[in-house]
């Protein structure tokens, strides 16, 4: 109906402001990513139902990492997700749907730290071990394995980091890299698992 | 389930989920074993669930707001979903309604939740509502959603819904809320729980000339279908059926044609008097669903239980008047009898060069009187207008058993007005595209 910006409603101009959506059809959308941390019932279940939502629902999911709290009944997922406003609230409010999540937090829009660990494997030779090792140096890596003919490397960092090393290590050949996603946590103290939240200080789940 | 000792206690969580906040089902998954396994027996007072939240009271701030932005409209409507008669709030809303003098249009699961013979009804709205309550939709300046979730059936394409309304959102599931509309206001609790606050912060408003225009669009595009041809329509029937009990009725729909014109012509009074799958859109669901609402109401003489059905989506649970007859349930089953699958057929001529395919069920369906009587039911006939009074007679005086009456319609008949799917609620086809076209 309405093909041009000056046909719209002032209401309707509210409308795609609030949910990021283009003013004009062919514009390009306002997709923003969001990293989300979810605290859920340390259950397969309860992951599968986190994951079959992203699918169900058509929501993107770029990386998904999962593993246990201080506390044995609570795992802790860091979710990477891109989307407009629109869709980003409905991700949250989906999540907190779930019985099975105890606590929902978009870490994006306030300040946090966000980690990847990655192992790789890659080919040297007594010509490129000096490069190889320099370049590991100032990435700030550490060697985990290491044969007559290939090294394995431990290094963490952001996203962005990683990216960096194995563009550098490519030319060397390399035989492995396995990445563990992203994980992240919001700067600053206090903890919304035990002293923001007083109603996650809860008897543990059956 | 994996282990017979947390059976009992799943089952009450089952429960309390299954009846707090949004009610809905709950699947548990009982396998074999556990079935058959012993375990001592302990059912818990209660249970905690700690990762599931019920709303809290509703934000007083944010009521207070609504009530200004009602205060501040001059063309409010009231949009009612099925979720005001889950929270037990239509005579709140009834209240409000008939108060701040604001149109009211519901959609199909929120019929009944106001009474449709009163003025300010406007009847169902979207892809099979009232063209007027659409049109209100249209103009209104802002709209009071209530226990609704915006359905696609409801909004047809977003972008142009309602394109000059602020929206005030109710609803106890926040993740209904700007779902697919993005609320001016929204007020996450209990229905009933926001109306009783909202309801003395809101005066009377001075509506008329909101009301009168209303009433020109009621006037130019009515609810109306041919009549007075001889010919037997399902609007026919529903009208009757709707005059013989006063709207004093449980009625069970089914999926499909009979099913819009069920929820435009029977115009519905009372909340929990209409009963059907809606969104699921699962055909077959008309009878068993009506089985339950009359053990539900026995001992309720007084309230028949009308279940009106498709011929096509009857045959698919018909074998459950083996179970109606056996319990001596008085059911009045109106199976609305185009021999097609309607709603099909009607998207197949509108949408698709009359390419029938598949829909033609003359061959396949079976003689419904002799059905009912296999069944140890009632079966009547009724195939002109001038038969229905007195089939539906002979249906009421049968108490003791379900009564089937094959309603023969004439296949050729169309839900209108209708908004086609995806388009725009101000596209909304209020004339038949064919040449025996007579509205």
């Amino acid at each position: 109906m309405a093909t041009e910006a000056s046909t719209l409603t002032p209401q309707q101009i509210v409308r795609k402001r609030k949910t990021g959506e283009p003013l004009l059809p062919g514009e390009p959308e306002q997709a923003h990513r969001h990293t989300i941390a979810v605290l859920v019932e340390n259950t397969i279940g309860a992951l599968i139902r986190v994951v079959n939502l992203f699918s169900a629902r058509g929501f993107n999911l770029e990386s998904v990492t999962v593993g246990e709290t201080d506390d044995p009944t609570v795992s802790r997922m860091t979710i990477v997700t891109t989307g407009n406003d629109r869709i980003i609230g409905q991700v949250l409010r989906q999540l907190e749907r779930l019985i099975d999540t105890l606590h929902v937090e978009d870490l994006t829009g306030s300040s946090f730290v966000e980690r990847e660990l990655c192992l790789l494997k890659v080919r040297y030779t007594a010509e490129s071990r000096a490069a190889i090792m320099d370049t590991v140096e100032i990435f700030r890596g550490k060697v985990v394995d290491i044969t007559p003919d290939t090294m394995t490397f431990e290094l963490t960092g952001p996203t962005s980091k990683i990216e960096a090393f194995i563009k550098l290590m490519k030319p060397h050949g390399i035989l492995e890299v396995a990445r563990s996603s992203r994980v992240a946590m919001r700067r600053a103290s206090g903890s919304w698992l035990t002293h923001e939240d007083p109603s996650l200080n809860l008897p543990a789940a059956r | 389930m994996r282990d017979v000792r947390d059976l009992a206690w799943t089952i009450k969580a089952a429960y309390y989920i299954a009846r707090t906040g949004r009610p809905g089902p709950v699947v548990v998954d009982l396998p074999k074993d556990i079935l058959l396994a012993k375990a001592p027996f302990s059912y818990p007072e209660e249970v905690h669930l700690r990762g599931y939240r019920l709303p809290g009271p509703p934000d007083a701030a944010l009521i207070r707001e609504a009530a200004a932005m009602i205060a501040a409209s001059r063309r409010p409507l009231l949009y009612v979903g099925g979720g005001t008669i889950t929270a037990n709030a239509a005579e709140l809303l009834t209240q409000l309604a008939r108060r701040a003098r604001i149109p009211l249009t519901t959609t199909l699961h929120g019929l009944g939740a106001f009474p449709e013979d009163d003025p300010l009804a406007l009847g169902m709205l979207g892809m099979h509502g009232t063209w007027y309550a659409n049109q209100a939709v249209q103009h209104a300046d802002l709209i009071i959603a209530v226990g609704a979730r915006f359905d696609d059936r409801v909004t047809g394409k977003l972008d142009s819904w309602a394109p000059y309304a602020k929206i005030i959102h109710i609803d106890i599931d926040p993740s209904c809320i700007s779902k697919n509309v993005p609320a001016d206001c929204a007020i996450v609790g209990d229905v009933r729980e926001v109306l009783a606050e909202l309801l003395p912060l809101v005066e009377p408003k001075d509506t008329k000339e909101w009301l009168a225009k209303i009433e020109t669009w009621r006037a130019e595009c009515p609810l109306i279908y041919e009549q007075g041809d001889g010919k037997l329509r399902a609007q026919y029937v529903i009208e009757r059926l709707r005059a013989k009990t006063g709207g004093h009725a449980v009625v069970v729909s089914d999926v499909g044609q009979h099913q819009m014109w069920t929820a435009q012509y029977f115009r519905f009074l009372h909340p929990r008097s209409h009963i059907t799958s809606g969104g699921l859109g699962t055909m077959g669901f008309a009878l068993p669903a009506s089985i339950g609402a009359a053990f539900g109401l026995r001992g309720r003489k007084d309230v028949p239980i009308i279940c009106i059905s498709g011929d096509g989506g009857f045959v698919m649970n018909a074998q459950e008047l083996g179970v109606a007859a056996a319990h001596r349930l008085p059911i009045k089953v109106a199976v609305i009898n185009n021999n097609f699958l309607g709603m099909v057929r009607q998207w197949q001529e509108l949408f698709h060069e009359n390419r029938f395919s598949h829909t033609d069920l003359s061959d396949t369906n079976p003689d419904f009187v002799k059905l009912a009587e296999a069944y140890h039911c009632v079966g009547l006939r009724a195939s002109r207008p001038e038969e229905v009074d007195a089939v539906l007679e002979e249906a009421w005086k049968v108490t003791d058993r379900p009564v089937v009456i094959d309603f023969q319609v004439v296949k050729e008949e169309l839900v209108f007005p209708m908004v086609p799917a995806g388009a725009s609620t101000s596209e909304m086809i209020t004339k038949r595209l064919t040449p025996n076209a007579f509205v």
